[in-house]
């Protein structure tokens, strides 16, 4: 079976996980005890009021009926609409998704290009003072809560030093009217690149440790294993042993520990989010919860799980990709 | 960490398979190792302040319900008072810096030695109080996962087929909700938000995908082995052998993992209660420290940094234990 088939056949086994993954949300959901038709209209509301909202939000319908026309809706790109801020949850997902892509994305580039270069020095080097700081770097960031990171940068970084912005996340493809201090659109770029250093460093570090240690790790066992001693006595120079034989087998695992990092990655972008008061997902989802939104914590969690379903794929297929011995699925 | 004993030893007997070591011989090979020393140290200073703490909050708070035991003046953070002060007293003025330094609110006193937070309750003394929240629901959280995943991910591998399927598609939709956001749906569904016993089941039931993905995977190797084919062979029922022979093989990596999730569990509970979740006023907690600190960060900022050292310490301990532990008991993995 080629790659492509193989990552269609994963694409198709997503489906019914997404299917689940809908089902376990508008479960979820449905059972949440609090009306929220009282939390949109305040207690002791009118019954007429209340039969009217009711009948907009379609509540007054049979639990299967509006498991039917959740799904229906979905397939249609329609989550229903938002209690809270009452207009599609569909529309405020598109709003905020992209800052939170945006800080997603950064948090994991500066995470693969610091850690790989910190797992190969660190491997390359082994037991010298450069491993030994990596080593320790990687320990600290593994164990360094992401929200109290954000915390001391913005305390050292925006506060103590000023050097950049203590809030908020600038799209670059933003209008420059609606940015402070931006008069074009080099401008935005400038001020969204200012926006992002802390929030991305925040998110990233866990990131970046993870994978720096599970680089190290694994480089260390493919660096000792028989056919890079076997290169070494042939007079494959070292560099040669690394670039040709080492690096490319030792990434596998790495891979499946960056996919892994994604749910770590989500969950880091609400707190991220929060400290950073940045209107992304994260807050929304937060709102949601306060103000037991159910539409809106249905349609967040759902695309914040598909994104991550993606990813995994993603992930699957770069990892068959990369390991020749994988032979796409055995049969059954 | 210079001259590691681990990574020689890991060279010496890269392909052990026998993960079943004594705990003597454990404990003695982890005493060889400095870093997962320190990590056991580390471990063993948390918890028995954590156990203190669980003691004189929890327990003497609910036997201090009881006629017998409130006559006899115990009643909750009894052994604090007797000490020194209640976790939850207000005493000083509002946000006292460290011993010697001084803000806008006075000067540190020794009675507080790393300052007040912005009720005048002492520090120092919240945050050993803190560690009771978080060691208690990481462990308990950890070990229902533990045991949770590790049933369902041995009954998967071991019966395979549809049973496999069914389990594991199960699992995948567990694991395709970012765990945070999980939680928090969770605990928004049971109108739980302060509710501690719900942050643990709800963070013990997001733990189960991994480890029901680590013993399948375990499984799957041991399940062709001959010495498996020999006890079927032999008459041993499936149960039987899961239990006898496939269990006994995969406890190494459970362990090994379930200290590293205690770490992990630790940073989602301080996330956790960082958002308001699971703890409510007067109770402390780290994240909940750190959502005050930040509120008054500006005031003083020694505040913000005695919680998050204290998670980062802690959570550095389980993790270097566990790194430790991995060398001992899974010697393929190590290095």
């Amino acid at each position: 079976m080629g790659l492509t088939r193989y990552a269609i056949r994963r694409l198709l086994q997503a489906v019914p996980v997404v299917l689940g993954l809908l089902t376990v949300t508008f479960v979820l959901a449905n059972a949440i005890p609090g009306n929220p038709v009282e939390v949109m209209l305040g207690p002791s509301p009118s019954l007429e009021e209340v039969a009217r909202i009711e009948a907009r939000y379609g509540l007054d319908r049979p639990l299967a009926e509006r498991y039917v026309n959740y799904l229906a809706g979905v397939l249609r790109g329609d989550l229903g609409t938002s209690l809270y801020f009452e207009v599609p949850v569909a529309r405020k997902i598109a709003e905020r998704l992209p800052k939170t892509l945006l800080l997603v994305v950064a948090s994991y580039a500066f995470a693969l290009l610091t850690a790989i270069p910190l797992g190969i020095v660190s491997a390359t080097r082994r037991n010298t003072a450069t491993d030994h700081v990596a080593r320790v770097v990687s320990l600290l960031g593994v164990s360094t809560p992401s929200f109290w990171i954000a915390l001391l940068l913005v305390l050292i970084f925006a506060h103590g030093l000023g050097w950049f912005p203590a809030t908020d996340l600038v799209l670059p493809w933003a209008d420059p009217a609606t940015v402070d201090g931006a008069a074009t659109s080099l401008g935005v770029l400038g001020q969204s690149a200012r926006h992002l250093v802390l929030p991305t460093v925040a998110l990233g570090t866990l990131q970046m440790a993870s994978i720096a240690r599970i680089e190290r790790a694994e480089l260390l066992s493919a660096l000792s294993a028989d056919y890079v001693t076997h290169a070494r006595a042939y007079g494959v120079s070292e560099r040669r042993v690394l670039t040709r034989h080492a690096f490319r087998n030792a990434q596998l695992p790495v891979i499946t520990v960056i996919g892994l990092q994604l749910s770590s990655a989500v969950a880091g972008a609400v707190l991220i989010e929060v400290v950073f008061a940045i209107n992304g997902m994260g807050t929304l989802v937060l709102t949601g919860i306060y103000n037991l939104d159910y539409p809106l914590i249905l349609g967040t969690t759902v695309v914040f799980g598909t994104v991550f379903v993606l990813g995994t794929i993603l992930t699957d297929v770069a990892y068959a990709w990369l390991d020749p011995r994988i032979t796409y699925g055995e049969a059954g | 960490m210079a001259g590691n004993p681990r990574a020689e030893r890991a060279e010496a007997a890269p392909g052990s398979d026998s993960p079943r070591v004594g705990w003597r011989a454990t404990l003695a090979t982890l005493g060889r190792d400095r870093s997962a020393l320190a990590g056991l140290v580390v471990v063993a200073t948390v918890l028995a302040v954590a156990t203190v703490a669980f003691v004189d909050a929890v327990v003497f708070g609910f036997l201090g319900e009881f006629g017998f035991f409130a006559s006899l003046g115990v009643e909750q953070y009894w052994l604090a008072k007797t000490v020194w002060i209640s976790p939850t007293a207000e005493v000083a003025p509002e946000l006292l810096p460290p011993v010697g330094l001084e803000n806008a609110f006075g000067q540190g006193r020794l009675a507080h030695p790393l300052g007040t937070d912005d009720r005048g309750r002492d520090v120092l003394l919240r945050l050993l109080y803190g560690s009771r929240v978080a060691v208690q629901v990481a462990l308990v959280a950890t070990l229902v996962g533990a045991v949770g995943g590790s049933a369902v991910g041995a009954v998967a591998g071991y019966y395979g087929g549809w049973v496999d399927d069914a389990l594991m598609r199960g699992v995948e939709v567990l694991y395709a909700i970012p765990f945070l956001i999980l939680v928090l749906a969770l605990l928004a569904v049971l109108q739980a938000r302060d509710s501690l016993l719900v942050v643990t089941a709800t963070v013990g039931v997001v733990n189960v995908p991994e480890f029901a993905r680590l013993i399948r995977s375990r499984v799957l190797a041991v399940r062709e082995a001959t010495y498996v084919e020999a006890a079927r062979a032999a008459g041993r029922s499936h149960l039987g052998v899961v239990w006898h022979h496939v269990v006994p093989n995969s406890l190494g990596p459970v362990v090994v993992q379930g200290t590293v999730r205690v770490g992990t569990a630790i940073l989602v509970i301080a996330a956790l209660s960082f958002l308001g979740f699971g703890v409510s006023e007067p109770t402390p907690s780290w994240g909940a420290m750190l959502a005050t600190a930040r509120d008054v960060m500006l005031q003083n900022l020694w505040f913000s940094l005695w919680p998050g050292l204290a998670i980062l310490v802690t959570v550095v301990g389980f993790t270097l234990l566990g790194d430790g532990l991995r060398d001992t008991l899974d010697p393929r993995r190590s290095q």
